[in-house]
C-alpha cells in the first residue's frame, strides 16, 4: 500500500479533514460550524478506508455523519436565535488557548513520531473476514463490554428523554421562570432569549 | 568571745523585719494602726540590744557571725547570707539602730492622725532591716541586694503621700537616678566576683593583695588584665556610691526627696541610707587604695560635691532644701576623707554627721509641724522669732547648727578636722589632696554661713508671718528625741577622738592620728568668720530682703539654677531616653508589627489570588486539566528510559483455541456454536 | 506515509478539538470540539491497529465502543444543555458560573 496513489489519497484526505475541522472551530456562524463537520467526518471515514478498516469506514458514515451530525444540526437549528449574534464566538482566552493547543498538538505529533514503533509483518484480512472476526469477538470474547455499551445506550436514551422533558404545567407556573435571582446579571448586550422548543414555558 | 558563730546575731535582722511584717499586716487589715509603731520600735530596739550585747572583733574571722548558705554551685562557688559583726559593721549597726529608734519615736508624734500611719511604720521597719542587712553583710551579693532594698524603701517613703504629684515624681526620680549609678555598681560587683571566684569581701581583698604583690602569673578575670582590674573595679563600684550617696553629678535626687515626711528625710536621707555609699567605700578601701586613679577620683568627686552643694545651700529658702544640700555637701566631705586614704576619718564624720544631721532634720520637722497651717510651712521667709515660742526646738537646733559648722568642742569639729588632717597628710603623696584641703576649708566656711543663716532666719528676730506668730512647741514625744540627739552632737566627737578610741576600734591599736592643731585653728577661724558674717547680716529685728540676693548676679543665678545639673539630666537622660524610645517604638511598629502585618496581608492576597482560579467556568477547568495532562505526559516522555522496541505479540496475550497452525492467524477458529 | 502520518493527523485533529472546547462560547460548539477529539482518538487507534497488530480485533472493539459512547454522550450532552438553558436562560458557557468563588 505504498503507491503514489495511496500517498496522494492520504494527503488529500488529511488536508480535507484538518481544514474542515479548523473551519468548524473557527467560523462565526454556528450552523456553518456544524456543516463544516460533514467534510471532516467524511475525510475521517476516508482515512479509515485507507487504513483498511472497512467496517469503520461505513460505521463512521452511518453513525457520525448520519446520526451525530444530524443531531448536532438539529440542535443548532433549534437554538439559532438564542444567542446574541453580535458577541464574538470565541471567548477571551482565544489567543492563549490557540497558542497552547498548537504547541500541544505539535508536541504530541513530534513525540509520537520520535518513537521507534515496531513494524508488523502481517497484513489485515479482507473486509468480510474482518467483520466476521469482529462480530465473533463481540459476541464471544468481548460480550460483556458489548452488553455494557448497550446498557449505556439505554441509559442515555432514557436519560436524554427525562432531562429534556417539558415540565408539567403545575410545576411550570411555580418555578418555570429561568432563575435569575441572587444578582446574576445578564451579559451586556444579551437580548431577551427566545424560547427553545420544549423549554416548557 | 573567741568562738564567733552566734545565732543571736540573726536577731539584728529578724527583729526589725518581724516588726515591719506585723506592722504591714496591721496596715493591710486596717486594724489598730496605733500598735504599729510599738512593733517596729520593739524590733529595732531588739536589734540594738543584741548588737550591744556582743563584742565585735576587728578581723572578720573572730567576729560574731551567722551564715546561711543560699546558693551553692559545686565545686567551689557559694553565696551566703548572714550577719558578720566586725568593728565597722558594729559601729554602723549602732548608728542605724539609734537613729532609727529615735526617728520612730518622733514619728509617732509627727505622723499622728495621718492616713497610712501603720503603713509608714511598716516601711520604716523594712528600711531598718534592709539597712542593717547591708551593713552586716560579709559579701557583695548581700550588700547589693540590701542596697537595692533600701532604695525601694526610699522610693516607698519619699512617695508616701503618693497622691501628691510632686512626691510621686520625686520618688521616681530618686529611684531612677540611684539605679543609674547602680548599673556601674552591678558591673563592678560581677566583675569582681567573677575574677575573685566568690562574692566574699575576704576573697576580693586577698585577690587584690596578690595582684599588688605581683603573685599570680595569670589574669584573674577572663575579660580584662590584672592591671585593668585594679582600677576598673573600684571605679565601677564607686558609681554606685555616687548614686546612693548623692555625689556630683548624681546628687539631683536628694533635694527632691525632701517631698517625703521629715522624719524620713532625717533617717534615710541624712543619717543612714545615703551613708551606705560611704560605708561601702570604707569597707572596700583596700581595693580602692591599690589604684591611684580610683583614690584620686573619689577625692576629686568628694571635694567637688562638697563645694557645689554648699554654694547651692546658700541660696535656698526652703528649710529642708538647705539641709538636703548640706547633707550632699557633708557626704562629699566624707568621700574626701576616704579619698585621702583615711577610713577612720570618713567613718568618724559619718557617725557624727548621722547624729547632728538627724537632729537638724527633726528640728526642721518640728518647725514644719508647728507651721503646718501655712501655705508653705517649709519656707524660711515665713518664719522668724520661733526661739521664744519653741525653745526646745530652737536650742537643740542651735546645738546641731554648731556641730554642723564645726564649732570647737562640738562633734563636727573633731570629725571635720580629722578629714582635713588626712587630706593634708595625703598631700605629700598626691598634690591633688592639697586642692581637696583648700576646698574643704572653703566649704567649712560656707557651711558655717548657711547653717547660721538658716537658724537665724527660722528662730531669730520677729515672726514674719501670722503662722509663725501663732506657732507653739511640739509635744514631748517629738522634743525628747531632739534632746537625746543633741547629746551626741555635743560630746560624741570628743569622746570618739579622745584616746584614739575610734581609730583603734576600727583599725587596730597601732593606728594613731594626732590632732593637727594649726589646721584646726585655721578651720575654726574660717568657720567663725562664716558664722559672724551670717550673724551680721541676719541677726536683725527686721529683714527687708535676703542679703544673699546681693551676691554677684552670675554667681547667684548659677547657684539658684543648681549649677544646671538637674536641667542637664532632664535633657540628656530624660529626653534622650524618650528619643531612643521613639526610635525603638518606630522599629516595633513598622518593622516588627509590619512583618506580622506583612505575613497576614500576604496570606490575604494569596487567598485572593487563589480565589480567582475558581471562575465557575467549565472551560477554565477544562483548560487546567488539559494543561496538567500535557505536563504529566511531557514529564513522562522526558524522563522515560528508552525501552527496546518489543515485538507486539500476535493477537494479544489472551489464549485462543487454535485448530491448526496452517490457518492464517487472524482467522479465529474456535469452538463457537455458530462457527 | 506510514504510521507517522496518521499519528500526526490525529494529533493535529485532537489539538483542534481542544481549541474548540476551550474557546467557543456556544455550548453546542463545545460539543463539536468534543466530537473532534473523539474522532482523533479513534483514528489513532485504527492507525496503530493497522500498522502494529492488524490481526488483533481488540482495537476494533475499542473503537466501536468508543463510537457508541460518543453518540450517547452527544445525545445526553444536548439534553443537559437544554436543561441548563431552562435554568439560566442562555446557552453561553460563560453564563453557567454559579460556582464562581
Amino acid at each position: 500500500m505504498n503507491g503514489v496513489g495511496v500517498q496522494a489519497a492520504f494527503i488529500s484526505l488529511a488536508v480535507l479533514t484538518l481544514v474542515s475541522a479548523a473551519a468548524s472551530v473557527r467560523v462565526r456562524n454556528i450552523v456553518h460550524a456544524g456543516f463544516w463537520l460533514l467534510p471532516c467526518f467524511v475525510g475521517i471515514a476516508g482515512l479509515f478506508a485507507l487504513l483498511e478498516a472497512h467496517f469503520f469506514f461505513v460505521v463512521q458514515l452511518l453513525i457520525y455523519v448520519g446520526a451525530i451530525l444530524v443531531l448536532i444540526l438539529f440542535a443548532l437549528m433549534l437554538t439559532r436565535d438564542v444567542m446574541n449574534p453580535a458577541i464574538p464566538q470565541t471567548n477571551r482566552a482565544g489567543f492563549i488557548a490557540g497558542v497552547f493547543c498548537a504547541l500541544g498538538g505539535l508536541f504530541a505529533a513530534w513525540t509520537v513520531t520520535r518513537q521507534a514503533w515496531p513494524g508488523a509483518s502481517a497484513v489485515p484480512a479482507p473486509p468480510a473476514e474482518q467483520t466476521r472476526a469482529l462480530g465473533a469477538d463481540l459476541i464471544g470474547l468481548y460480550a460483556v463490554p458489548f452488553e455494557v455499551a448497550s446498557l449505556l445506550l439505554l441509559a442515555a436514551l432514557i436519560g436524554a428523554i427525562v432531562l429534556a422533558k417539558s415540565e408539567s404545567p403545575a410545576r411550570a407556573s411555580a418555578d418555570g421562570e429561568p432563575r435569575a435571582e441572587g444578582g446574576e446579571e445578564r451579559p451586556e448586550g444579551a437580548e431577551e432569549p427566545r424560547t427553545m422548543v420544549g423549554a416548557g414555558r | 568571745m573567741e568562738h564567733p558563730d552566734n545565732a543571736l546575731t540573726w536577731w539584728i535582722l529578724l527583729g526589725p523585719l518581724a516588726g515591719a511584717a506585723l506592722a504591714g499586716i496591721l496596715a493591710l487589715t486596717r486594724r489598730a494602726p496605733a500598735a504599729a509603731p510599738l512593733l517596729t520600735i520593739l524590733g529595732t530596739a531588739a536589734a540594738g540590744a543584741v548588737a550591744l550585747s556582743l563584742q565585735p572583733a576587728r578581723n572578720a574571722a573572730a567576729a560574731p557571725h551567722a551564715d546561711l548558705s543560699w546558693l551553692t554551685i559545686p565545686p567551689a562557688f557559694s553565696i551566703t547570707l548572714g550577719v558578720q559583726l566586725d568593728s565597722l559593721a558594729w559601729l554602723m549597726v549602732l548608728v542605724v539602730c539609734v537613729v532609727s529608734l529615735l526617728v520612730q519615736v518622733y514619728s509617732t508624734g509627727y505622723m499622728r492622725g495621718e492616713v497610712g500611719y501603720a503603713r509608714y511604720f511598716a516601711y520604716l521597719g523594712l528600711f531598718t532591716a534592709s539597712m542593717l542587712g547591708l551593713v552586716v553583710a560579709d559579701n557583695l551579693f548581700q550588700l547589693y541586694v540590701c542596697w537595692e532594698l533600701v532604695g525601694i524603701c526610699s522610693y516607698l517613703l519619699i512617695g508616701f503621700w503618693w497622691h501628691k504629684p510632686s512626691a510621686a515624681n520625686a520618688a521616681k526620680k530618686a529611684f531612677v537616678v540611684t539605679r543609674f549609678g547602680d548599673v556601674g555598681f552591678l558591673l563592678g560587683v560581677l566583675l569582681l566576683a567573677s575574677a575573685a571566684g566568690s562574692f566574699q569581701f575576704g576573697a576580693a581583698q586577698s585577690m587584690f593583695a596578690d595582684i599588688a604583690g605581683g603573685v599570680p602569673g595569670r589574669d584573674y578575670s577572663g575579660f580584662v588584665s590584672n592591671q585593668t582590674l585594679v582600677w576598673l573595679v573600684p571605679l565601677l563600684l564607686f558609681c554606685g556610691a555616687v548614686g546612693k550617696s548623692a555625689q556630683f553629678p548624681l546628687h539631683v535626687w536628694l533635694p527632691d526627696a525632701m517631698e517625703g515626711p521629715t522624719p524620713v528625710s532625717a533617717l534615710i536621707h541624712a543619717a543612714t541610707m545615703v551613708a551606705a555609699g560611704v560605708y561601702m567605700v570604707a569597707r572596700l578601701l583596700p581595693l580602692f587604695a591599690a589604684s591611684e586613679a580610683a583614690m584620686a577620683t573619689v577625692l576629686v568627686i568628694g571635694a567637688a560635691t562638697a563645694l557645689i552643694a554648699a554654694t547651692i545651700a546658700l541660696v535656698q529658702n526652703d528649710i529642708k532644701k538647705v539641709m538636703a544640700y548640706s547633707t550632699v555637701s557633708q557626704l562629699g566631705y566624707m568621700m574626701l576623707g576616704l579619698g585621702a586614704g583615711s577610713m577612720a576619718a570618713g567613718m568618724f564624720h559619718l557617725t557624727t554627721h548621722a547624729m547632728f544631721k538627724a537632729l537638724l532634720f527633726l528640728c526642721a520637722g518640728s518647725v514644719i509641724h508647728a507651721l503646718h497651717h501655712a501655705a508653705d510651712p517649709n519656707d524660711l521667709r515665713g518664719m522668724g522669732g520661733l526661739r521664744r515660742s519653741m525653745p526646745h526646738t530652737a536650742w537643740t537646733c542651735a546645738i546641731g547648727v554648731l556641730a554642723l559648722a564645726g564649732f570647737p568642742g562640738f562633734s563636727g569639729f573633731w570629725s571635720k578636722d580629722s578629714i582635713l588632717a588626712a587630706a593634708l597628710e595625703r598631700g605629700s603623696h598626691t598634690p591633688l589632696a592639697y586642692a581637696g584641703l583648700v576646698v574643704g576649708i572653703a566649704v567649712a566656711g560656707l557651711t558655717a554661713f548657711y547653717a547660721a543663716r538658716m537658724w537665724l532666719l527660722a528662730f531669730w528676730g520677729e515672726p514674719r508671718s501670722e503662722d509663725a506668730a501663732h506657732a507653739h512647741e511640739s509635744p514631748p514625744v517629738m522634743t525628747i528625741p531632739l534632746w537625746v540627739l543633741a547629746v551626741p552632737s555635743l560630746v560624741l566627737g570628743f569622746w570618739l577622738h579622745s584616746g584614739h578610741r575610734l581609730t583603734e576600734f576600727l583599725l587596730g591599736p597601732e593606728h594613731h592620728e594626732a590632732m593637727n592643731w594649726p589646721l584646726a585653728i585655721v578651720t575654726t577661724a574660717v568657720a567663725a568668720a562664716g558664722m559672724g558674717l551670717a550673724a551680721v547680716l541676719y541677726a536683725r529685728p527686721r529683714l527687708a530682703r535676703d542679703p544673699v540676693e546681693r551676691m554677684p548676679g552670675p554667681l547667684y543665678r548659677t547657684f539658684v539654677n543648681l549649677w544646671g545639673v538637674d536641667a542637664f539630666w532632664a535633657n540628656v537622660a530624660a529626653r534622650g531616653t524618650l528619643a531612643m524610645g521613639g526610635v525603638v517604638a518606630w522599629f516595633d511598629r513598622n518593622v516588627v508589627d509590619g512583618l506580622m502585618n506583612l505575613i497576614g496581608w500576604s496570606f490575604g492576597r494569596a487567598g485572593e489570588g487563589i480565589r480567582r482560579t475558581t471562575t465557575g467556568q467549565a472551560q477554565t477547568y477544562a483548560a487546567v486539566m488539559m494543561a496538567a495532562a500535557l505536563a504529566v505526559a511531557a514529564l513522562l516522555m522526558l524522563f522515560q528510559t528508552p525501552r527496546p522496541p518489543a515485538s507486539v505479540p500476535r493477537g494479544m496475550s489472551i489464549q485462543r483455541p487454535q485448530r491448526s497452525a496452517a490457518v492464517p492467524d487472524f482467522v479465529h477458529v474456535g469452538a463457537l456454536p455458530y462457527d | 506515509m506510514g504510521l507517522n502520518g496518521y499519528l500526526i493527523v490525529a494529533a493535529l485533529l485532537f489539538g483542534l478539538g481542544v481549541y474548540g472546547v476551550l474557546t467557543r462560547r456556544n455550548a453546542i460548539a463545545v460539543l463539536i470540539g468534543i466530537e473532534l477529539m473523539l474522532n482523533a482518538a479513534n483514528l489513532n487507534f485504527l492507525a496503530f491497529w493497522r500498522f502494529l497488530a492488524p490481526s488483533a480485533m481488540e482495537a476494533q472493539v475499542f473503537v466501536l465502543i468508543g463510537i457508541t459512547v460518543a453518540a450517547a454522550e452527544a445525545a445526553v450532552g444536548l439534553a443537559v444543555i437544554l436543561n441548563v438553558y431552562r435554568d439560566i436562560g442562555s446557552i453561553e458557557v460563560e453564563q453557567a458560573s454559579e460556582l464562581r468563588g
